[in-house]
């Protein structure tokens, strides 16, 4: 034991008291530790004062000869009931608690349950006719996904693109759509590419859905299907030129 | 606990005697009023204190248990009246007693031994008061009143341990408070005890 922790619990057992057979140890490093010692005896010194103070607030002072009246007169007095606004208050508050306990609760068991809350709606399905939970993966009704894996394209790879692009052949209707530009997104960044490898598995499909719902053109997309179909009306946004490498002048 | 009452003191009071109930009072008015004006250094604060006390013990004697002294819960309720007297008021009168304190001197002391002892009760006066309640309670219960450990927990409703560490750090509170000179060991020399602040 370091000399410190043996001079914490020197002061802990005399200041309690509790100085007894098993405080040999200690005993014997304080006959030999000057600091030690000094610790002990300021800290004595300390509760000495202390109890000097405390004595000083007090002092002989006792409850003046009226004191037995003043009880007297406010037992008469009819008892304070509490406040209606006081109880609605205690009320109210003990009713948050219970309802911040409940939706904490909740939320756990969500968690611990692994329940995903997806809202996914598929073409074709406004809000009025959305899916139930038990109709499939997600909400998702399964004919709803067999439709989607039919038009879903698969992305046409860079080779077949370079080719098309020089032939000049028309793109398939299915490539205009947004799920095509999301494909062609993800080229570009690698991070995602993964997720149109196997269009054709429903999990991955439902993996595009989810990510279909980011509207295509707040997806910064401009040079997609969307362009080659004729459309026209939106402007290209012009690129921000980097700013000079020498700083301001 | 000091404070001895005669056997069938409660159980006469719960009869609706009134000269029981003063008896009562005379009895536990003393340690219950020490510790009202313990904490609120206010002799008028503390009486009122006292007597809102008495006055709740009386509307519920019916609860009290006459086997067991009522001593803990009269200082418990007292504490509490305390400080929501103290809290609702915000600032604490100018202590009467350390005024007449400092009238009341030692001649026989030496003038610096006085300078140097009022100084470390004044840094301790103002420690205890600048204490958390839960801290000051504990020591008040016992430092002031010498109740043992069990007594003091039990008024403050906490286990032994806890009291025990509310006192530790109490005191290590009071300890930061003390002038710098008076903080160092009793070993440390002279010439480092009278460095000049």
């Amino acid at each position: 034991m370091t000399c410190r922790r043996i001079c914490r619990e020197l002061l802990w057992l005399t200041r309690f008291g509790e100085i007894g057979q098993d405080s040999a140890p200690h005993l014997d490093h304080l006959a030999g530790c000057h600091a030690c010692r000094d610790e002990i005896g300021f800290d004595r010194a300390m509760v000495q004062q202390l109890r000097l103070a405390l004595a000083e607030r007090v002092g002989d002072a006792a409850p003046s000869p009226a004191a037995w009246d003043g009880v007297l007169d406010r037992m008469r007095r009819p008892e304070p009931r509490p406040s209606r606004v006081r109880a609605w208050t205690v009320r109210l508050a003990a009713g948050l608690r219970a309802g911040t306990a409940m939706a904490g609760a909740s939320l756990a068991l969500i968690l611990a349950l692994n329940l995903e809350v997806v809202s996914i709606v598929p073409p074709g399905l406004n809000d009025a006719d959305q899916p139930t939970a038990a109709s499939g993966r997600d909400g998702v009704p399964p004919d709803a996904i067999q439709e989607w894996i039919e038009v879903a394209p698969v992305v046409p790879a860079p080779a077949e693109e370079e080719a098309r692009a020089s032939t000049g052949a028309p793109m398939h209707p299915a490539e205009q759509l947004p799920i095509a530009r999301f494909g062609r997104q993800a080229e570009a960044n690698p991070v995602e590419a993964d997720t149109t490898d196997a269009v054709d598995a429903p999990t991955d499909v439902l993996r595009v859905l989810s990510v279909r719902l980011v509207p295509a053109d707040r997806a910064g997309m401009t040079d997609g299907a969307g362009d080659q179909a004729g459309d026209t009306d939106t402007e290209e946004p012009k690129p921000v030129p980097d700013p000079p490498l020498d700083g301001p002048s | 606990m000091e404070g001895r009452q005669p056997d069938d003191l409660v159980e006469r009071m719960q009869g609706s005697d009134l000269d029981a109930f003063e008896e009562f009072f005379n009895t536990y008015k003393r340690p219950v009023y020490a510790t009202a004006l313990a904490i609120t250094r206010d002799p008028f604060l503390a009486e009122e204190v006292l007597q809102d006390c008495f006055v709740k013990a009386y509307r519920v004697r019916e609860r009290l248990d006459p086997a067991r002294s009522p001593l803990p819960w009269l200082q418990r309720v007292a504490i509490n009246l305390c400080y929501s007297r103290i809290s609702r008021r915000k600032s604490l009168a100018e202590p009467i007693t350390s005024l007449i304190t400092n009238l009341v001197v030692d001649l026989a002391a030496r003038p610096d031994q006085i300078v140097e002892s009022r100084e470390v009760l004044d840094a301790l006066q103002r420690g205890i008061d600048a204490l958390p309640p839960k801290k000051q309670t504990a020591i008040i219960l016992y430092y002031l009143h010498g109740y043992s450990l069990a007594e003091s927990a039990e008024i403050a409703e906490c286990n032994v341990g806890t009291m025990k560490s509310r006192l530790h750090y109490a005191l290590k509170a009071l300890r930061v408070r003390l002038p710098v000179e008076r903080r160092l060991p009793v070993g440390t020399p002279a010439a480092v005890r009278a460095t000049p602040r």
